[in-house]
């Protein structure tokens, strides 16, 4: 019983070609049990983080991450390296590639593959056009075969597929003869364009849209058969009878290839830490001083308040622990930019960051842990295993400094924007799916019509109200594949603010790419797959409000003559939340909307943590857990504040008060979810911050308030 | 007709009209305030010929009449009725006449307007609100005046950049100092302006009728048998042959009129598949045509005319003549005329429909790759096949046969087709050939949830060669390991 190991695998992440997504790949490839199984898509590493991400969760088969190299004259061939710097190679042939052209385009030449071949083991398609004899393109083939036996001498070989035309054997048995002949032995691969069979159809509608006409005039640009998907390893022994050293073959190249995208992690970089110190005394050192400046001795004669030093002691000790330093060195490194320009650029760390007293006194951001009780937890976990989210806003104009200052400092071959990958969506898929096949545009876009907003799916009684009828074959057949087709990537794009940051040069480690922007670049993985591999990451984001801020201080100065900053500014003034009580709002940042207009009556905030609580409240989390009528009741007075408490002997009587009473008894935010299972149900704060893990963190950005995201129901 | 936005409305008929339907409407709501609505596409080339047909009727009141061109909206024409409206008895009864002519012949409700100039009457017909104002001379300013300003003919952005300014008609405009119009403005507007008031000449550019070929002879005796038929026929065609060469172009269609001595007219008529001047091909068709239609047993007391006319004309491309071919033989040229001469020939013999030629389809089903259509005298291009073989013969149907073979893709080992059990030697093959998806009809209702959808089956091909050395192509519908548990066998082709 042999083994197999299917190397030529196109996801869809090969734009417009594959169709499978590169997750249904490893999985299809697990359960028919191959030996191993790799991706590579045409000129980039972009879809391999995804296959290597459900990987992780199986692991039963071998994984390898390669491309498939596709010259501007022709000459595929599929490159795997076999490690770390082989594969840096490759990232680097592409990036050269990618510069070159325009976005979405990569020109490559042969020699430039020749001089990226070491370590690499190289495999050629041959042309599709398989005339044996007075056929150039076989004879151009040749030739750069054996250029590439000679550079790469036992690790070029030829790829052999089973078309299913018929003449097969006479086929395979001309390419065996040549790849003995020139030293690039033979072997057999599928050509994979999706993982079973039924995704045919797809794979035609994608061609139709990549060649731009309708199916009824594709004609023979479509495939012939329907067998270009993932084959047992006893079904392509078969097809291969005859030549099973070609099948054997495959295994012994997925065994020589060594490398594992696990190989890139947590490479950060070493510039904020000045000579002679570790980056973790650096981050002491800096910590403390920033504390001083937090609690200066004439407000606190007692200097800084023990419970802030406590925790200080343990975060610094969390964060030596998991290694995290560099990584607040290094938005700290960005941030004090931004404080220390001649006209300070405003900026504003929110999230789950600033649940973290280090951070509050490096000045990221701006919530005292003396006054909020703050749940590092839910900031950095220990067994969540990624680096901490440090979410920074910069004002809008000015991000632009930001960002140069960035490129500056680390140079634009270990910086680069993340990019971001723009998947089909309801409308889109299926107004193209219906070109595609040929239904007149006005249903296409009555049909498209039907989607609102950013829906998934196009349900039946939607299809109904718009005039169409949803058992219809020719509509059906078009929902169906359009629905197949939503989530499929479209292109890439540019990201608006996450950073990547490395140690060594970037285009060893992923494949850059020009962005439609002049002299912006990109990186091939989104931010999804930089938290995947662990690679720093630093999000730069612009916010309007901040610039708002900004004119309105400069106005202030320049009328009244007060100098006012963001921390200096008063937080009691009592016109203020008159106005807010009115539910005068419009214009103002975060309280504008109708559902908090008609909050603001109801709630009367009169302090600073009213706001906070009437931005917290008017969301999903808290209207759908029933949290908003008791808090309102309790706050009028209608119901007593009441604390369930427990029995004398599992702790004392006002524990759950602590962590409740500022929001009268009743839990509003996540991290009281969090904080409750850690007091009353004794979690560790690890296991706290599973119950908070599957929440996005739709964190709203506000001035200086703790994150308020949408509470767990729990 | 397309515009931002998906397709609209360009033109509605009175039922619409009465339905609410208005133009420029984008398609899908049209559609829903109306749902039995016919669409026709817009087609401009067919609309073009339409109209230049109905102003070539329209020459009967005058030699002159000019078609509108996009500039002015494509939908009408001038005629210039100056010294030819007395004949009609004055304007107005020309008027009414052609207005009456227009409706019942044609069905064709029209707006018309006479005017001095040209630019007046557009306006007038556009515009005005009397049917069909007959303007007195020198009074087109104050004709002019009420109306708006596309009644000048602008283009839109003048229209636009006009109408914010404050001008919304044209007697706005009249009363205005032109200097500053001449400085803001293209040269259009005020050249408009002088056109429709008269101060300068807006030329009309008349429609010329399309040639007529037609040559007619009266004999001095009245002849009766064919080849006398033929041979006149042949001179008639020599005439016309000078006049073809002076237009270069040749005749594709042709008609032979013959008068008898009593009245009765028999017609004949010729069609050919590339033009041609050639005289004695010509004869010969006519020959050809005349034994199969038999016109002449009618002849009764003999033909007194004989006419030959060119229905249809096209251009003939020049040819050099070859210097090599007289030589060495026949050149390519020359290959293509006698090939086209066959053609005319045997669908004279045998009816037009007979003489048909194969094109390639792009398609990978073998009985689909190809298709009859009509000869249009050059051979298409076919495909470069592809290394796969095909059979001589392709069967109309492909018949079903008995198979002996190994599951799941072996190749055949023994068959019976037609009554016959043929023992196979060796085969080659399997070629697969998935059914084309998007043609299967899909089930209607839809199959419940749980049942299979079944698409049409892949087949699998082979070709086997039985011990006496003759080849079939048969092939196997339904794959074993996916879509049927029970396949059928078909014999598809024949090799030599």
């Amino acid at each position: 019983m042999s083994a197999y190991a299917e190397l030529a695998v196109t996801s869809n992440f090969s734009f417009l070609r594959g169709a499978s997504h590169p997750q249904e790949m490893i999985a299809t490839a697990a359960e028919l049990k191959l030996a191993a199984i790799g991706i590579a898509d045409r000129n980039s590493f972009a879809g391999v983080v995804r296959a290597y991400d459900e990987w992780k969760k199986r692991k039963s088969i071998k994984l390898l991450v390669g491309t498939r190299l596709v010259p501007i004259d022709g000459f595929e061939v599929l490159a795997y390296p076999t490690d770390r710097q082989a594969y840096g190679r490759l990232c680097r042939l592409l990036t050269q590639g990618n510069l070159k052209a325009k976005k979405g385009e990569c020109h490559l030449a042969f020699e430039e593959i020749l001089a990226a071949s070491e370590g690499q083991m190289l495999i050629a398609l041959p042309p599709l056009d398989s005339r044996l004899h007075g056929n150039e393109r076989l004879s151009v083939f040749t030739e750069r075969l054996s250029a590439m036996a000679h550079t790469a001498p036992g690790r070029t070989f030829l790829a052999g597929v089973h078309y299913h035309r018929g003449d097969e054997p006479r086929r395979l048995g001309f390419l065996a003869e040549l790849g003995e002949r020139l030293n690039a032995p033979l072997v057999a691969v599928n050509d994979v364009s999706y993982h079973v069979p039924q995704r045919r159809p797809l794979a035609d509608v994608l061609t139709c849209i990549r060649e731009k006409c309708t199916i009824a005039e594709a004609g023979l640009k479509l495939a012939v058969n329907a067998e270009r998907h993932l084959k047992p390893a006893a079904e392509m022994a078969r097809l291969f009878t005859g030549f099973s050293d070609a099948i054997a073959r495959t295994v012994k190249i997925a065994e020589a290839c060594r490398f594992s995208l696990g190989e890139l992690t947590y490479e950060y970089s070493d510039e904020p830490v000045p000579e002679g110190k570790t980056a973790q005394q650096h981050l002491a050192d800096l910590t403390w001083a920033g504390a001083q400046e937090r609690y200066p001795p004439d407000q606190y004669p007692d200097g800084i308040p023990a419970d802030v030093a406590k925790r200080l002691q343990a975060e610094l000790a969390l964060i030596a622990k998991l290694d995290y330093a560099r990584y607040f060195l290094t938005v700290h490194d960005v941030v004090a930019f931004a404080r220390r320009q001649q006209k300070e650029i405003l900026c504003q760390g929110r999230g789950s960051a600033a649940n973290s007293a280090v951070c509050y006194c490096l000045g990221i951001t701006s919530v005292d842990p003396d006054k909020s009780n703050l749940l590092f937890a839910r900031f950095i976990s220990e067994n969540r295993g990624e680096p901490p989210d440090i979410d920074v806003d910069f004002e809008h104009e000015r991000r632009e400094e930001v960002i140069q200052y960035i490129y500056k400092r680390y140079g634009r071959d270990r910086a680069a924007i993340c990019s971001t990958v723009v998947h089909y969506r309801s409308r889109r898929a299926i107004r193209e799916v219906g070109k595609a096949l040929g239904l007149t545009e006005d249903v296409t876009a009555a049909l498209a019509k039907t989607v609102w907003g950013y829906g998934d799916g196009l349900p039946n009684e939607h299809i109904r109200q718009a005039g169409l009828d949803p058992l219809n074959p020719a509509i059906r057949q078009a929902v169906e594949l359009a629905d197949e087709l939503i989530g499929f990537p479209r292109h890439l794009s540019q990201h608006v603010g996450g950073f990547v940051l490395t140690r060594a040069p970037l285009d060893e480690t992923v494949p850059i790419g020009n962005a439609a922007m002049d002299e912006r670049t990109f990186i091939e993985w989104d931010k999804d797959d930089i938290d995947t591999l662990g690679l720093m990451k630093v999000d730069v984001l612009a916010l309007g409000m901040l610039s708002c801020l900004r004119r309105g201080l400069d106005l202030i100065q320049q009328h009244y003559g007060k100098a006012y900053s963001l921390a200096t500014l008063p937080q009691d003034d009592g016109t203020v939340y008159e106005m807010l009580s009115r539910a005068d709002s419009v214009g103002v940042f975060q309280v504008e909307s109708r559902a908090q207009m008609s909050m603001l009556p109801r709630l009367k905030p009169r302090c600073f943590y009213d706001l906070v609580i009437e931005v917290a409240i008017v969301r999903p989390g808290p209207i759908q857990g029933d949290m908003v009528h008791p808090y309102l009741r309790r706050r009028d007075g209608i119901d007593r504040e009441h604390y369930p408490s427990p029995d004398p002997a599992h702790g004392p009587a006002d524990e759950l008060k602590d962590v409740l009473k500022r929001t009268l008894g009743v839990p509003l935010f996540q991290e009281q979810a969090m904080q409750i299972a850690i007091t009353a149900a004794k979690f560790t704060p690890d296991e706290a911050d599973g119950l908070a893990a599957p929440w996005p963190l739709s964190a709203i950005p506000a001035t200086s308030i703790c994150s308020a995201t949408s509470s767990s129901p729990a | 007709m397309t515009a931002a936005g998906g397709p609209r409305l360009a033109a509605l008929n009175k039922a619409a009209e009465a339905a609410g339907l208005v133009l420029g409407e984008p398609l899908t709501d049209a559609r829903a305030k109306a749902s039995e609505l016919q669409v026709h596409a817009v087609d401009a080339a067919v609309d073009d010929a339409a109209l230049r047909r109905l102003a070539l009727w329209a020459t009967r009141y005058t030699p002159t009449a000019s078609v509108w061109n996009a500039e002015n909206g494509a939908d009408g024409f001038f005629l210039d009725i100056e010294g030819a409206a007395h004949l009609f008895g004055g304007e107005e009864r020309l008027m009414a006449d052609l207005s009456d002519r227009l409706e019942n012949n044609f069905g064709l409700p029209a707006r018309l307007a006479v005017a001095d100039t040209p630019g007046t009457a557009w306006a007038l017909a556009r515009f005005h609100a009397a049917p069909s104002p007959v303007l007195p001379s020198g009074r087109e300013a104050e004709a002019l005046a009420p109306l708006p300003i596309e009644a000048l003919r602008l283009s839109p952005e003048t229209c636009t950049t006009l109408r914010r300014l404050g001008f919304k008609s044209v007697g706005a405009l009249l009363d205005q100092p032109r200097a500053p119009f001449a400085a803001r403005f293209p040269a259009e507007l005020l050249r408009r302006l002088d056109q429709a008031l008269g101060r300068i000449e807006e030329p009309l550019v008349p429609i010329i009728a399309p040639p007529v070929y037609h040559s007619l002879r009266y004999l001095l005796e009245p002849i009766l048998t064919q080849e006398a038929v033929v041979a006149h026929a042949k001179r008639l065609m020599q005439t016309l042959v000078h006049v073809l060469e002076r237009d270069d172009v040749g005749a594709r269609a042709l008609r032979l009129c013959l008068y008898r001595v009593d009245g009765a007219v028999a017609a004949v008529d010729i069609g050919l598949t590339l033009p041609t001047r050639n005289v004695a091909h010509v004869a010969r068709l006519i020959d050809l045509k005349l034994d199969a239609v038999a016109a002449t047993q009618e002849a009764g007391f003999g033909f007194e005319a004989i006419g030959l006319a060119v229905t249809l004309a096209e251009p003939i491309p020049a040819r050099q003549a070859e210097l090599a071919a007289v030589a060495e033989g026949i050149g390519e040229a020359d290959r293509t005329e006698r090939c086209t001469t066959l053609i005319d020939t045997l669908r004279q013999r045998l009816g037009p429909q007979s003489v048909r030629q194969f094109a390639a389809i792009a398609s990978h089903l073998p009985e689909r790759a190809e298709a009859l259509a009509a000869v249009n005298g050059e051979a298409s291009a076919w495909p470069a096949p592809e290394q796969t073989t095909r059979p001589l013969l392709l069967l109309p149907r492909a018949e079903p046969t008995e198979v002996t073979a190994l599951v799941p893709d072996g190749p055949p080992r023994r068959f019976r087709w037609r009554g016959v059990t043929y023992e196979v030697a060796g085969s080659q093959g399997p070629e697969r050939i998935a059914s084309e998806w998007w043609r299967d009809p899909l089930p209607y209702p839809p199959p419940q949830a749980g049942e299979d959808k079944k698409g049409a089956p892949t087949r699998d091909y082979y070709l086997v060669e039985d011990a006496d050395g003759h080849r079939f192509w048969l092939y196997r519908e339904g794959l074993y390991e996916r879509e049927t548990t029970a396949a059928r066998w078909f014999v598809h082709g024949l090799f030599a």
